[in-house]
């Protein structure tokens, strides 16, 4: 029976001159976003792989020199673009592009998107995914806030029920209907987009990848599903379609404006992160006076030394066939990574906890799902960034092992005259950003899922509750 | 009081009036009957200025409706077919209002004893419109009329939703404007009534007055067939 | 004039009596009371900040001071003093923060190379910055125009489809003087509501009331004039309240969204993000460079642990004197990358000022942290200030070092501190808002000037 509703339905919206301007407006933009989000990407793609080039070539023919000044020279790390990073810009605006990694010290990534901008870019980033989670959502309610009123205005309702059919076969049906609408503008942007993945990513889209824009799909729909059986809910209940339509409006003025925004801002309110300068100063303290407090940098280095000479069972330092230099400076670096580990640590859960917040209003706005799970799986979340970060770390950490390492195994305490050369640097792997598989992305986001999850849940059973609506509630 | 000379209005290429001519003196109660889109509403919006004449002219008081919009108005009173008011407000509140953008100020108790000469009942006096049946509404809507002190009064089915006897109340409230000087117009379907009060009766159809006749030389039934014959 | 007054009367009676006016004033003005309290707490954990590094310079010199015996090298307290450099938030900051969240706003400087002390980053929340800060100035810009359509989007066609029309029209006045009383009584109880808001963020805030608050609050009228102007011409077309409500809200989507966000994308296309590695190699490389000299005799020295306390022979010192000039002029062969960007930003921001004028929100947006000096030209303009305190600090040191001067008990006095100088009255806010304003004339002229499609 609903079959008949969702066919009439379908018939009459995709006539609907108001559909079609509408729906020309979105697909427009789509393209903008697509094009202009997909020729950027491009560029900076582009650049990072010659620069990653250029750096790394650099690293390689520094000259040969002592190792641990090879490790003050240090090297950097960019990170890479996802493939399907134009799609959804993500936190990445807001972080720093590059790494410098060098001895001794733990360098924040410098240079973000967003200190070289105008102030605009506080307005957002225009993307395929913003469209999708903001204006959509207005273009589904736009369709379908009238999609009851209009019938309870012009009787035809009663006439619909006074047939015999439930109320929620005739909802049903109108959900149908309205999807296959939309799904002319969603599908051929998506089939785009994948053209576009396809084009960007150089030597093959990847399973993963290919799983992220089918997920993100999947997503996408769900949360279109939530919006169009909301509307017509919403047209059910209402008593005019001015009604409606206010009422519709209010509920995406909260969920996509101001709830996003209130709550991450109420997370950094309640959660106070330290500040830049206390963060740097308690580093830099303790580092100095080891990690208790207790132990500062002299006692430790007496004890090292009694330890090294008891292991190679001589007296004193110069007797010893390795380097003590290095040996210090490789625990040195172990301490300020421990050091620096922790306080990096203890912030991420300061923001870990913010964003938690947030979280849990995802619970109530399926917009926060929706745009968290979305910067996932386009790898441009703040998660990946942090992954990043950490494997940056690591990555410096080993190369500097690595160097003190050989200047203590083959030099003598004082020896500041060995060298490497090219043959050594190049024996240092290059820095490979390893993603998040499909099953890490789908792991960090369970709440999202099941939020997700719970409000398709709500809208199926809101709708096949129909069936007991009265007549007269009407 | 209430003159049209040649008055016709194309709505593209349907003519809504055509060459209407009409001239209703103080003290004169003019009802015109006619079928639905006769043109009846029309004529009553020219006089109101809500429609601008292709040709012709519409005077009121004397004084041209397309060239002094505002001051006409001043001479005017008017009761919509559905008299809808400001939901959110009383019937006294309303009543109040629109007497005041008329210009007069009324004291509470004189705007009561016009509610209640409407037939509005006392408790309903101060509450919300949006509790008011629409008979109720139309009698604030006469109360707003009488209120204006008008020269000339524009009815467009006034009775339309009243009871016997407020139609019949409402009768009276007219004769006694009529007796005050005030000229009527008065579009209705409703025969009995227009015969019963009216001065004179003009019959309409696709926009031009068809017949015009004194009330006192017909009967209702004469006047019924009349009215048949011609639409 | 009485007609004014009738119809304001009783437009106040019937919004006193709505729900929807009612619920609406209370969301914004709860919305309003949490941004005040919100910008206030960001800004003052900048202000705290900068109260702690002052209070660590303090001590931090007068632990130097106090260690200090004999005349010493000049180098060896310059290598101790380092000074805050401060950009602190000027108290309209707390109403826009704007950009403050994004770029650093103090150095800790030292005398030695500039280069390598002013590559800074603020550490923040990504994601808090990515949906940006919930200040006065969003509510202003982003929610006032929606409570304005809240209230204003079927201010004719409510009457026409409720049926009072007619009736109010059959009264000696147009219905072009309705809509205008109509929108003017509107306009007033939103601008009383931002100013209400506004007083409240004065108190809160504790700010003066100076030239700013003239400026801010003209900003903030023509700003919503322009949003009545828009409903104005949407009144005009007369159609029906639904559609009405539709084409407003596409409206704002329209300038508050949409139009910000391309100009956004077309920068970024044509001005892409750059790792900036050239500069970053440049850094590292030229350092390098200075230090291979030095480095290995240092760790030559420390390897054989001779005592730390700094060496005093001649030739340490002229190791200093060399290090000076080469920093310096590293410092100097770095000067034009450092520019190159600055420029580069400068030129972006430029452009997006002026592609701004396409959207009255980003015009306002920016009115808003110029006035606040929050925007991106305030963070250069400290950098300015930055490198001019650099100078004078470098100068006094050098002096002493390279006229083989010691430094004595009373010089610690000399040391310059550096000392913020607000700017007095931003003047690039002014071309903004004559912007703001041609706007707000077009829209209301196009909105006057319009007849009425239907009565």
């Amino acid at each position: 029976m609903y079959k008949i509703i969702s066919r009439k339905e379908y018939a009459m919206l995709i006539r609907d001159r108001r559909f079609h301007i509408l729906a020309t407006i979105v697909t427009i933009l789509l393209i903008v976003s697509m094009w202009a989000g997909f020729s950027a990407y491009k560029i900076i793609r582009n650049e990072t792989d010659f620069i990653s080039k250029e750096s790394r070539s650099h690293w390689i023919k520094q000259g040969s020199k002592n190792p641990h000044e090879a490790a003050h020279y240090g090297s950097f790390v960019f990170r890479p673009k996802s493939e399907l990073s134009f799609l959804d810009f993500g936190v990445t605006s807001y972080i720093g592009n590059s790494i410098y990694l060098e001895g001794h010290n733990h360098n924040e990534p410098k240079f973000s998107q967003a200190q070289e901008s105008s102030g605009l870019i506080r307005f957002g980033d225009f993307t395929v995914a913003f469209i999708f989670y903001t204006l959509l959502p207005l273009f589904i309610i736009f369709m379908c806030f009238n999609s009851f009123t209009i019938e309870k205005e012009e009787k035809t309702l009663k006439l619909m029920l006074s047939q015999g059919i439930g109320l929620d076969v005739i909802a049903w049906g109108k959900i149908e209907g309205f999807s296959k609408c939309l799904a002319w503008v969603f599908l051929p942007c998506l089939l785009i987009s994948f053209g576009l993945v396809i084009i960007g990513t150089p030597g093959g889209v990847s399973f993963n990848t290919f799983m992220r824009l089918f997920l993100n799909t999947i997503v996408f729909g769900g949360y279109f599903f939530v919006f169009i059986c909301l509307s017509v809910l919403v047209s059910i209940w209402s008593k005019s379609s001015r009604n409606a339509l206010l009422i519709l409006l209010g509920v995406w003025v909260m969920m996509c404006i101001i709830i996003p925004k209130l709550s991450a801002n109420l997370g950094g309110f309640i959660f106070k992160a330290p500040k830049n300068f206390e963060f740097t100063e308690s580093i830099r303290k303790e580092v100095l006076e080891g990690i208790d407090g207790h132990h500062s940098a002299d006692v430790r280095l007496n004890k090292l030394k009694q330890t090294i000479l008891a292991e190679y069972n001589v007296d004193s330092l110069s007797q010893l066939p390795i380097n003590f230099d290095a040996i210090v400076m490789q625990e040195a670096e172990k301490h300020s990574s421990q050091v620096y580990k922790k306080y990096f640590d203890s912030l991420e859960k300061i923001y870990q906890k913010q964003n938690y917040i947030s979280d849990i209003f995802s619970l109530i706005d399926p917009f926060i799902t929706v745009r968290n799970f979305s910067m996932s799986l386009a790898g441009t979340d703040y998660k990946t960034a942090l992954e990043f970060q950490r494997q940056a770390e690591q990555y410096r950490y080993n190369m500097v092992e690595k160097l003190q390492n050989h200047m203590r195994d083959y030099s003598k305490t004082g020896d500041w005259e060995i060298k490497v050369n090219e043959n050594f640097f190049a024996k240092i792997p290059e820095f490979k950003f390893k993603k998040f598989s499909i099953n890490d992305t789908i792991t960090q986001n369970w709440l999202s899922i099941i939020s997700l999850f719970v409000w398709i849940q709500l809208c199926i059973r809101f709708i096949s509750n129909l069936k007991n609506f009265k007549m007269n509630d009407l | 009081m209430l003159k049209t000379k040649h008055l016709t209005k194309k709505y593209g290429e349907r003519f809504a009036l055509v060459g209407l001519s009409l001239d209703i003196e103080p003290g004169e109660i003019f009802a015109l009957l006619g079928q639905n889109g006769a043109g009846k509403s029309t004529t009553i919006n020219c006089f109101l200025g809500f429609v601008k004449p292709t040709s012709g002219q519409v005077y009121v008081n004397g004084l041209s409706v397309v060239d002094h919009a505002l001051e006409t108005k001043k001479y005017l009173a008017y009761i919509p077919e559905n008299v809808m008011l400001y939901s959110n407000l009383t019937g006294v509140e309303n009543l109040e209002f629109f007497s005041a953008l008329a210009g007069f100020n009324y004291t509470k108790k004189e705007l009561g004893k016009m509610l209640f000469k409407v037939g509005l009942q006392i408790s309903a006096n101060d509450q919300w419109v949006s509790t008011y049946s629409k008979g109720m509404r139309q009698k604030v809507g006469i109360a707003i009329a009488i209120a204006k002190n008008a020269k000339a009064l524009l009815l467009d089915e006034p009775t339309s939703g009243l009871d016997p006897k407020a139609s019949n109340e409402f009768s009276n409230i007219l004769n006694e404007l009529a007796k005050n000087d005030t000229a009527i117009l008065m579009a209705t379907h409703d025969i009995f009534r227009a015969k019963e009060i009216a001065g004179r009766i003009g019959i309409m159809k696709e926009g031009s007055l068809v017949s015009e006749i004194k009330s006192s030389d017909i009967t209702t039934n004469e006047l019924e067939k009349v009215y048949l014959q011609t639409v | 004039m009485k007609t004014i007054y009738i119809i304001c009367k009783y437009e106040a009676l019937t919004f006193i009596r709505s729900n929807l006016f009612k619920t609406g004033i209370l969301v914004v003005f709860l919305l309003g009371v949490y941004s005040i309290f919100h910008g206030k707490s960001e800004i003052d954990h900048q202000k705290d900040s900068l109260v702690e590094i002052k209070k660590h310079e303090t001590t931090n010199m007068a632990i130097t001071q106090a260690n200090f015996k004999n005349d010493t090298f000049a180098y060896i307290i310059g290598n101790l003093t380092f000074k805050l450099v401060d950009n602190p938030p000027s108290s309209w900051a707390n109403l826009s923060i704007g950009q403050r969240d994004i770029y650093p706003f103090y150095v800790f400087l030292r005398y030695w190379s500039l280069s390598r002390q002013i590559l800074t980053t603020e550490i923040n929340n990504p994601e808090k910055l990515l949906v940006g800060n919930f200040d006065l100035a969003f509510v202003f810009i982003y929610v006032f125009p929606l409570f304005i359509i809240a209230i204003g989007y079927n201010i004719v066609s409510s009457e026409r489809e409720g049926g009072t029309l007619h009736l109010l029209l059959s009264n000696p006045i147009s219905i072009y003087q309705v809509l205008f009383i109509k929108l003017l009584f509107r306009w007033v109880v939103v601008f009383l509501l931002a100013f209400v808001l506004m007083l409240l963020a004065l108190i809160i805030c504790t700010i003066q009331f100076d030239a700013v608050l003239i400026l801010w609050l003209l900003t903030t009228a023509l700003y919503f004039t322009f949003w009545f102007g828009i409903i104005l011409i949407i009144a005009k077309l007369s159609k029906s309240s639904s559609i009405d409500a539709l084409s407003l809200v596409c409206c704002w989507i329209l300038f508050v969204l949409i139009i910000p966000t391309v100009i956004n994308l077309f920068l970024t296309n044509f001005y892409p993000p750059s790792p900036r590695y050239d500069i970053s190699h440049t850094i590292r490389h030229e350092y390098e460079g200075i230090w291979s000299n030095f480095d290995k005799r240092y760790h030559v020295a420390q390897s054989r642990h001779s005592d730390n306390s700094e060496t005093t022979d001649s030739s340490k010192l002229n190791d200093i004197k060399e290090i000076s000039v080469l920093f310096d002029s590293y410092d100097e062969k770095l000067g034009p990358l450092f520019t190159k960007y600055e420029k580069l930003t400068l030129d972006k921001e430029a452009i997006g000022q002026e592609l701004s004028l396409l959207s009255s929100a980003a015009l306002t947006q920016q009115i808003y942290n110029c006035l606040a000096n929050t925007d991106a030209k305030s963070y250069f303009n400290f950098l300015e200030d930055v490198k001019t305190f650099h100078k004078e600090l470098k100068d006094f040191f050098f002096k002493k070092i390279f006229n083989d001067q010691l430094f004595t008990k009373a010089d610690f006095a000399k040391i310059p501190n550096y000392h913020f100088k607000p700017e007095n009255t931003p003047k690039h806010a002014f071309k903004s808002i004559l912007y703001l304003f041609i706007w707000t004339t077009l829209v209301l002229g196009i909105g006057l000037k319009m007849r009425f499609k239907k009565i």
